[in-house]
């Protein structure tokens, strides 16, 4: 599904993502790990379109998706969270979910102005979509607050749907639990299990919440200062020596 | 449940509109005084400029300081096709107005990877590079800083020359702008819009092809301002560079921002207010620029929501002690 091939990113002297190479597929959780400053929300960015790679491909179903606009890369089947929760913060938690479902809806600017009946058709159906999407996170009962007042857990939850309104193949997730407290954290074990089950899609999770990746994840790959370290399943990359002097810290 | 547009029984969405039924029959009740009905005439005309920059400002987010450009595209389109061709007066305001649209589009496309600061000087800049055009035309065609003689609005057959017979046209216009600027913002493209303005990072990440986006805003924003200057030089029958000047684009924002920016009522409260306060400062002339800067900072510190921002604060408000001390009863009944 998602194949990045050598990628490369610098910001001037600083290389943040240096020649790094994973692949996401299938409808299961691969988690992206590291010290804090690995890179691991650039690369993020790079796969979204928010930064151009200096070097390397990215695939997605075979598109080469390097320098496209973030908007197009979402129209195509990859949704995304933002480790800085990045809601539209005045506009009604519903509303957000709504916003999330525009590249699926047909209605043009002539439909928008003159409110034809292909407009109220999908205007019905989406509201009815969100409050579905609403109450699988439990936030139907705040569908008409504005989502800046939200609680910091319920944000992020609000994110989440927001990404899936548009029923993508890939999700991108960054720092979910950021934020969350215990319950909240343990629930979303469960929740992203069952976005899985529910939407057939792929996950790809970036978390420092090591009880969260080595539960959810079937596969992890570590990025320490910008270069992939380790990869592997969670049994491998609890025990490989690297993964664990670039987590607590070499003496040399 | 309260949505946006399902749910409620439709009667009572219009019952607090009924005082507008009053509007038509404004020119019956000021007949002695047609500078009044003059003064309506004029504020339509913002009323419908204002509602275009509202959309590009208001939902989009996007500042521009060229509105008096755009007025004046439509403007000197409209009465320069009408003066060197013999195109009738139907089209060519028809023609200006998707002119300006085009120009607006044109200029938003590389002007939309701009921010607040340097938006604000491209569109200054776009101002005085209009004014600069109609002062210094070739071969004088815009009359220069004489300014040009136009006739007055006649459409198919019917003089609007009048202030009571314009005031209706004129009303048939702003219902309809305004109307379709509602319906606009209440879809698929105002929710863009809108989210564009809060969130350009989430808006792109979230599908939502922004520069496509804010490129439409402005030409929206084009030929609502276009089409009231059109109207605005027909009126009067005579227009001249002072009326376009940057000055001049100032005084749209004030109007927008006094009634409430992103609002539907805004616009028509904000134009209205204006137009009068304006008249009346008209007296003062000396002082005007001075009371224009020290309103403007008066609303921005004491008014950021406009009228229509500020007074829905203060229902909730109002609301929330009612329920306080509905609240409070319960209790102490309990008790």
């Amino acid at each position: 599904m998602l194949n990045i091939d050598h990628m490369t990113i610098r910001f001037g002297e600083l290389i943040a993502v240096n020649d790094v190479s994973l692949e996401v597929s299938g409808a299961r959780v691969t988690a992206l790990i590291g010290p804090n400053g690995a890179g691991k929300t650039t690369l993020f960015n790079g796969i979204s379109g928010v930064y151009n790679p200096d070097e390397g491909q990215i695939l997605f179903n075979g598109e080469n998706i390097k320098g496209k606009r973030p908007s197009h890369i979402h129209n195509i089947g990859i949704s995304r969270t933002y480790q800085i929760i990045n809601l539209f913060a005045d506009m009604p938690v519903i509303d957000n979910v709504i916003t999330g479902m525009h590249d699926d809806l047909k209605s043009n600017f002539f439909d928008s102005m003159f409110h034809t009946r292909r407009h109220r058709r999908e205007e019905k159906e989406c509201y009815e979509k969100a409050h579905d999407l609403l109450k699988f996170v439990n936030l139907e009962h705040r569908a008409h607050e504005a989502a800046g007042s939200l609680p910091y857990g319920e944000q992020r939850r609000l994110e989440i749907v927001r990404a899936l309104a548009s029923n993508p193949k890939l999700l991108l997730l960054d720092e979910p639990a950021a934020g969350m407290n215990s319950r909240e954290k343990a629930n979303l074990d469960e929740t992203l299990r069952e976005i899985i089950e529910r939407w057939n899609l792929s996950i790809l999770l970036v978390e420092h919440d090591m009880d969260l990746v080595m539960g959810v994840s079937e596969y992890i790959y570590v990025l320490s200062f910008g270069k992939k370290l380790a990869e592997g399943k969670p049994s491998e990359i609890q025990t490989n020596p690297d993964v664990i002097e670039a987590y607590l810290g070499g003496d040399d | 449940m309260e949505t946006l547009s399902l749910n409620r029984p439709r009667y009572k969405k219009y019952i607090k509109f009924l005082p507008l039924l009053v509007v038509p029959f404004l020119p019956l009740l000021l007949k002695n005084y047609t500078y009044g009905i003059m003064l309506l005439c004029f504020a339509q005309i913002y009323v419908i400029a204002t509602t275009g920059l509202d959309i590009v400002y208001g939902y989009t987010g996007q500042i521009t300081f060229a509105t008096s450009a755009f007025f004046g595209i439509g403007a000197y389109g409209s009465v320069l096709l009408r003066k060197y061709t013999a195109i009738p007066m139907e089209l060519t305001i028809l023609m200006a107005t998707l002119l300006s649209a085009l120009i607006a589009m044109l200029f938003a496309y590389p002007v939309s990877k701009l921010r607040f600061a340097f938006l604000s000087l491209s569109t200054i800049s776009f101002n005085y590079i209009f004014f600069y055009f109609i002062t210094r035309s070739p071969g004088g065609i815009t009359g220069d800083f004489n300014g040009i003689f136009v006739e007055r609005l006649k459409l198919f057959g019917i003089s609007f020359k009048e202030s009571h017979h314009f005031f209706y046209f004129g009303l048939v216009c702003v219902i309809i702008l305004v109307s379709l600027k509602m319906l606009l913002v209440r879809s698929r493209v105002g929710r863009a819009f809108l989210a564009i303005k809060q969130n350009v990072h989430a808006a792109e990440g979230m599908g939502i092809n922004v520069r496509k986006y804010k490129v439409y805003a402005f030409g929206f924003y084009g030929a609502y301002v276009a089409f009231a200057g059109t109207l605005y030089a027909h009126f009067v029958g005579f227009i001249s560079p002072e009326t376009f000047a940057e000055e001049q684009s100032v005084l749209y924002l004030i109007m927008a921002m006094f009634g409430g920016l992103g609002s539907d009522w805004g616009p028509v409260i904000g134009s209205v207010s204006i137009v009068w306060l304006n008249d009346i400062l008209g007296y003062f002339e000396k002082y005007q620029l001075l009371a224009y800067g020290i309103l403007l900072i008066l609303f921005i510190v004491f008014l950021p929501g406009g009228v229509v921002g500020e007074g829905k604060k203060l229902v909730a408000k109002i609301n929330e002690l009612i329920k306080g001390a509905k609240n409070r009863k319960e209790v102490d009944a309990g008790a």
